[in-house]
């Protein structure tokens, strides 16, 4: 006899979008973002607390990550399956995965800005509820990829200070010489000056990511 | 880290050197840990702000294109502008058409509400006026209107002022699309028209249903509305105005 299939529709339709973003399809790209969006909105609340501009900024750095881990393949589509690591099934949905992202990016933002966020409230939620989605993947954030420190770099950007962010993306990104970023960032008055702060801003990218590294993977 | 040596590494990493100048850096590179480690934290930073920047320029445009889905998921309204931009792409004609057929017909019927509508004043509640019966037949095209025509003929009042209120909102969150456009071309102005004919449609038939409660004061207002501006139910709310003021 005939092997049932059971097909979830939800889970077919997920697999869909992340192969869509894989092959770099607008529209799936772009149907993805309104179905994370759409699911972050309405369930947040139940991972965390937290005000509307660090909402936002959590919802931002964590579909960046989902989308760099569907572009590395640590999270892909086979046979139109949804698999994650070691090439397992997803057992749950991506909207749960997509969460424990969420609640690793909000952990890092309440130690980056403990004044702004209601922690007592968090506290309470985070030891009651362990079964919270949350929770689910948490272990997969970090795991031993390829290139780990692409990813560990990755996140520290997403929480690096504002200025060192705009010397490092000038520099880089836009491929700025150091005259030309004085012109533009006025408060800084030499080009020395302005090659030590690009300079402390890689030391405390390098030293960052060597702090999570032993944190997450030095086993 | 060796702050003189990063610059030789962003050289490097920026394809600032010359093929000389590369091939001796590789092998400096290849036989220092430190200085090889220092090259593979340059070369992550600059791909991972690469990745993140063309992923924020991407979302930004996502972002835009959801909060527009969300207004017209709220107003419940499902046409050009609330369509997704590759549909409105294939098929950027039709819908057009559809609405403005839809349009046409609607203010053609309401036009003609306005020559069949018949006063039947018949003596009733406080003032002795009741709201005008209104002709169903004539109201195609729009169903909206259609509905609260029924509504009011069914004397139900309340349930036609609910659906008028949302309707108007309606009117103004186009007419506001509309207004927005910069380029104001020929097609958005007809529109424009139209929906500006609706909007008196709707305060018309917000009197009648303000008279059908007895709720006179406030149906005055919306006469006066219309008794100071040029549309088609001036003279009719003229004279219903006179007669509940009287």
């Amino acid at each position: 006899m005939a092997e049932e299939i059971h097909i979830n529709p939800k889970k077919a339709r997920e697999a869909q979008l992340v192969e869509g973003m894989y092959k770099q399809k607008r529209m799936a790209c772009q149907q993805l973002y309104d179905y994370c969006k759409q699911y972050f909105e309405a369930n947040y609340q139940g991972v965390f607390i937290i005000g509307d501009v660090a909402k936002g900024e959590i919802f931002q750095n964590t579909f960046i990550r989902l989308w760099e881990n569907i572009e590395s393949k640590k999270i892909f589509v086979e046979d139109g399956v949804l698999k994650g690591k070691d090439g397992k099934p997803f057992t749950s949905l991506l909207t749960t995965y997509f969460m424990s992202i969420a609640k690793f990016n909000y952990l890092e933002y309440v130690r980056d800005h403990p004044h702004v966020v209601l922690y007592e409230d968090n506290k309470n939620r985070d030891t009651s509820d362990n079964d919270v989605e949350g929770n689910d993947y948490i272990d997969m954030v970090y795991d031993d990829a390829e290139n780990i420190q692409l990813e560990i770099i990755a996140d520290i950007l997403s929480h690096m200070s504002p200025r060192c962010n705009e010397i490092l993306v000038k520099f880089y990104y836009e491929e700025m010489k150091l005259e030309t970023i004085m012109d533009t960032i006025k408060s800084i008055g030499s080009k020395d000056s302005l090659k030590t702060k690009k300079h402390k801003c890689m030391e405390y990218l390098r030293t960052s990511a060597n702090n999570i590294y032993n944190q997450y993977l030095n086993h | 880290m060796n702050i003189d040596f990063q610059d030789r590494i962003d050289d490097y990493v920026l394809g600032r050197m010359s093929d000389e100048d590369r091939s001796q850096f590789e092998i400096e590179v290849s036989q220092d840990h430190a200085k090889r480690e220092q090259l593979e934290l340059t070369q992550n930073v600059r791909k991972a702000l690469t990745s993140r920047q063309k992923k924020l320029a991407m979302m930004q445009e996502f972002e835009k294109k959801y909060q527009q889905q969300q207004v017209c998921a709220v107003a419940n309204e499902v046409d050009y502008r609330c369509a997704m931009p590759q549909q409105v792409a294939s098929s950027s004609k039709i819908p057009y058409r559809r609405l403005w057929l839809s349009r046409i017909i609607g203010i053609a019927a309401v036009l003609a509400v306005g020559f069949f509508i018949v006063y039947t004043f018949v003596p009733s509640g406080e003032n002795g006026i009741t709201p005008v019966n209104m002709n169903v037949e004539n109201m195609r095209g729009d169903n909206s209107l259609a509905q609260i025509t029924v509504m009011i003929n069914n004397k139900q009042y309340e349930e036609a002022l609910r659906l008028i209120r949302q309707s108007e909102l309606e009117n103004k969150q186009e007419r506001d699309s509309i207004t927005s456009h910069t380029l104001q071309s020929e097609e958005l102005k007809y529109m424009l028209s139209i929906l500006k004919q609706q909007r008196y449609d709707l305060i018309w038939m917000k009197a009648n249903a303000f008279i059908g409660l007895h709720r006179t004061d406030e149906a005055i207002m919306q006469l006066q509305e219309l008794r100071h501006q040029d549309n088609p139910y001036k003279t009719q709310a003229d004279s219903l105005y006179n007669l509940l003021t009287k």
